[in-house]
Parts: C-alpha cells; structure tokens; sequence
C-alpha cells in the first residue's frame, strides 16, 4: 500500500494536512504533469523531506547538491570553503547547521536558506495537473537540510493565503450551501488574519458559507477559501446542509416500499428520534449474526 | 406482541460497496431503486442508487434488522436526514484506492455526526486489495478522525463477502449494546 495520488484527486494543501496530523516523516516526491498543448513542455520532479509532519528540506533534486547550490548562488562563502565543508560533512547533522558552527553562515543566513526552500514549496500550490507519492522509508538528506524546520500546517496557510489561482482546489472548497462547524473547543493557537477570525466567529454549523457572507458583504468564494484555510489548520470542519426536499427533484421517489417492510422512514412527520430498541433484540441480533458470519 | 427492528443506514460514496453489502446478506430481495445513471457518474458505475437500497434480516418473529444503503450522489442529501433521524447507527463505506472520494466521505461523515452525534458509526475500509489502496490509519487522517477522544472504529470490509459483513454489523450492534443504558432498554 502507498500513499500516492493526484492533485485532481487530492489535493496538496490536504496531503500536507495529513502529513501534519499524522506526524508523518519521509521524502514526498512530487511530480508536475507536462502540458500537452506545448510540445517542450516537460514532467518536472521535487522532492520535500518531512519529519514528524514538520518540512524540514525542499529540492529539485536527489544529488544533494541543492543548499550548497543555494549558498554558492548567494555567494556568501568562498567557493573552496563550501567544497571543504561539503565533502568532510558529519551525515548525522544537518547541513546548514554545520556551516552555522564553523560561523561561515549567520543564523539570519540560514532562515533565508530554507525561507527559499520553502518559497519553492509553496509555488507547488499553483500546480494544476501533478502526482505525488510519499516514500516513508526514505532516510532525510542531512545535506539538504538547514536545521530549521515548519509544520505543513503552517506552509500550507502561508501558501494558500497568498495563492492567486484556486482553480486546483476549486473541488477542495466547502459548498457555498454547507455550514461550517468549529471543532476546536479553545482559542485557535495559530495566528489568524482579521478576516478569518471573524468566518471562526460563525463556525456554529447551523449558518451556510452563502449567508456568512452575505452577512459580511463580501464575496462567497473569499469566505470559502478562508473556511477551506480554517479547516486546513484543523479548526473546523465542512457541515453539509440540507437544502431541499424530495419535491424538487424530478426522479420518482417512491418509498411506499419502505412502509411495506415496517419502516416509517419515507413518512415526513415523524418523531424526531429513532425509538429505543431492547437489549434482548442486540443480544438476539449478535447471536444471529454470529451464527451466520 | 409489539415488533422491534432495529435501523442502520449504510452510506458512503458512489462505487463504494454499499449496494452490495446490503445484497450480500439481505434475506429479501434487495430493494433497490437503480437506475441507469446517465450523468458522468455513468463512466464509474453502469448503474447508480438514485433513492436507496433496503435490505431486511429477520432475527425473531418480532425482531429485525434493516438496512438502509443511501444514494452515491450528494444531490440527494435531503434523503441521508430522512435516514439518519430513523437510524440507530450508520456504516460508512469508503473505497480506500479512491482517493477523490475521501472528502466527500469526510463530508458524509460531518454530517452525520452533526445531525445525530448520538448514535453508533462504523467506517468499513472497502478494496483494500487493490493496489494503489491507502492504508487505512492514512485514510482515517484523510477523514479528519485523529486525536479524537472516543473515536469511530475502522475496519476492512469485503462487501462481497458474507462472512466481513456479518463482521462489520457485529462490531456496530455491539458497540450498540454497549452505548445501552439500563434505564433506556425497553424489555
């Protein structure tokens, strides 16, 4: 079993969700789809290490080259000291770290190293057409890796917060019919914008994306994508609403059936609550069904 | 003598067992309401449950269960409130090599527990045999169900099989049976 999809299926702002909430460690391999109407256009691979759900390294590539090239670019070490570091590197530190020990690079430095990685992740967001896969087995490249490290929660609301085109996650979106349901009893403990707090505000299940809006005069899909953000960081949840009766569909909805075999189901003014059943029919029941399995 | 059924809908995405889980334990004929799905829906199932499915299994002469199997599609939500408010618990299939369905089982699954928290829920894991399936603890996080205090079991279920039905249900009536306050048992 493997945890592999595509965005179209699963989106990368959800993987990271997962990859969080499981504490999930490994290399995910993410790989963009070439566009077939331009014909040069090519599948491009990246590569993020993940460390109990935390990211702690991003790359184009396995050769392990990816931070030097990084550090070289910027040209803030001679050339032959990064060889030097490189090749007598410890492969049970962090790469960044021991550059940082032997004060070839500021801690500042650092934070610009992987701010870039992650700034790379986070144009992954944009990605119509892609795959991934998640290899839990795979070691973490101690040369790729600064030392610092974020949770995917995190990366995930910086990226969506700034993402221009929702197209890949338009699916991903709660109904603009559907309540929105906080399921985090305390204070959120990770920073919110104004306009989110104020969407947390009427997380009470009962209100539909369309109405909250209404209420806050702004756009639905702007509520949507600050609920789908809330939901994302594990705050609330999408509460489908009930919006419509059997009346306004055109299928023939016939449960006179129903009643047939005793239940009431298909009758519309029922009680509220199904009624109790006896222990002696769960008793019955599982002895029968014992029996039969 | 007054009769007792006890109700379990079995819900879950299109494609996902939940038909044939009724079908293959069903005493009656499967009630069904099938028709040819005419809708991109068609390319996944030839056919597809546009009202519901119900089976039956007669435990005493005034004792049995019945089983309720929701429609696929979510235009039809208006009959999972019909269901639910009836229901004394609920199995939740979802295809763990689907991955597009997941979400829309987490939507399910919201719903069901925000319109009935009270009742028992099982999910039932279906084609775990295949070969792009999600383990199932990844399919529970999919699902949005970490770190909860009194979490809803997970099980592998063949809905083709008697014998993982009959499983599935037992997990459910016991779990049943042990939410059962004395002063709530009618004898």
């Amino acid at each position: 079993m493997s945890l592999s999809s595509s965005f179209t299926d699963f989106s990368l702002a959800e993987l990271f969700q997962l990859m969080d909430q499981g504490r999930k460690s490994g290399c995910l391999t993410v790989c963009t789809l070439p566009d077939i109407k331009t014909p040069e256009s090519r599948a491009k691979y990246f590569y993020i290490w993940f460390r109990s759900g935390r990211i702690v390294a991003a790359a184009h590539r396995l050769n392990g080259k990816g931070l030097v090239s990084k550090i070289a670019q910027r040209n803030w070490i001679e050339p032959s000291a990064i060889e030097t570091v490189y090749r007598n590197a410890s492969t049970t530190t962090p790469l960044g770290l021991q550059f940082k020990t032997q004060s070839l690079l500021s801690a500042e430095q650092l934070n610009l190293l992987f701010a870039s990685q992650l700034q790379q992740v986070r144009q992954l967001f944009e990605i119509q057409k892609g795959v991934f896969k998640l290899d839990c087995k795979a070691t973490l490249p101690m040369s790729e890796m600064t030392g610092l490290s974020l949770s995917a929660t995190e990366v995930t609301l910086m990226a969506l917060r700034a993402l221009k085109n929702w197209q890949a996650l338009e699916e991903a979106l709660p109904d603009i019919k559907s309540g929105i349901r906080n399921i985090n009893q305390n204070q959120p403990q990770i920073r919110l914008n104004a306009f989110e707090w104020q969407i947390w505000e009427f997380a009470s299940g009962d209100i539909s994306i369309e109405d909250i809006a209404a209420q806050l005069n702004q756009p639905s899909i702007k509520v949507q994508q600050a609920a789908f953000r809330l939901m994302l960081v594990g705050l609330m949840e999408e509460v489908p609403q009930v919006t419509s009766n059997s009346n306004e569909y055109h299928y023939d909805m016939d449960l006179t059936w129903v009643s047939k075999y005793g239940s009431r189901a298909a009758r519309k003014n029922q009680e509220s609550q199904a009624p109790q059943v006896s222990n002696s029919l769960l008793q019955n029941l599982v002895g029968y069904l014992r029996s039969k399995a | 003598m007054t009769s007792e059924i006890l109700r379990i809908v079995v819900t879950g995405g299109v494609g996902a067992g939940k038909t044939t889980f009724i079908r293959t334990i069903s005493e009656i004929d499967v009630v069904d309401t099938d028709k040819r799905a005419t809708d991109e829906l068609a390319e996944l199932k030839e056919t597809t449950t546009v009202a519901l499915d119900f089976g039956k299994l007669t435990i005493a002469s005034n004792q049995s269960l019945h089983l309720y199997g929701t429609p696929g599609q979510s235009r039809f939500d208006f009959m999972w409130e019909i269901l639910i408010k009836k229901a004394h618990a609920y199995i939740l299939l979802v295809d763990a090599h689907r991955p597009n369905h997941f979400r829309y089982a987490r939507k399910l699954l919201n719903y069901m527990r925000h319109h009935n928290n009270s009742i028992p829920a099982l999910i039932g894991v279906t084609h775990t045999d295949c070969a792009d399936a999600w383990e199932i603890e990844d399919i529970a996080l999919a699902l949005g169900l970490q770190d909860e205090a009194s979490p809803i079991p997970l099980i592998t279920v063949n809905a083709n099989e008697r014998e993982s039905v009959f499983q599935a249900l037992i997990a459910i009536v016991q779990q049943l049976a042990s939410m059962h306050s004395p002063q709530g048992v009618r004898e």
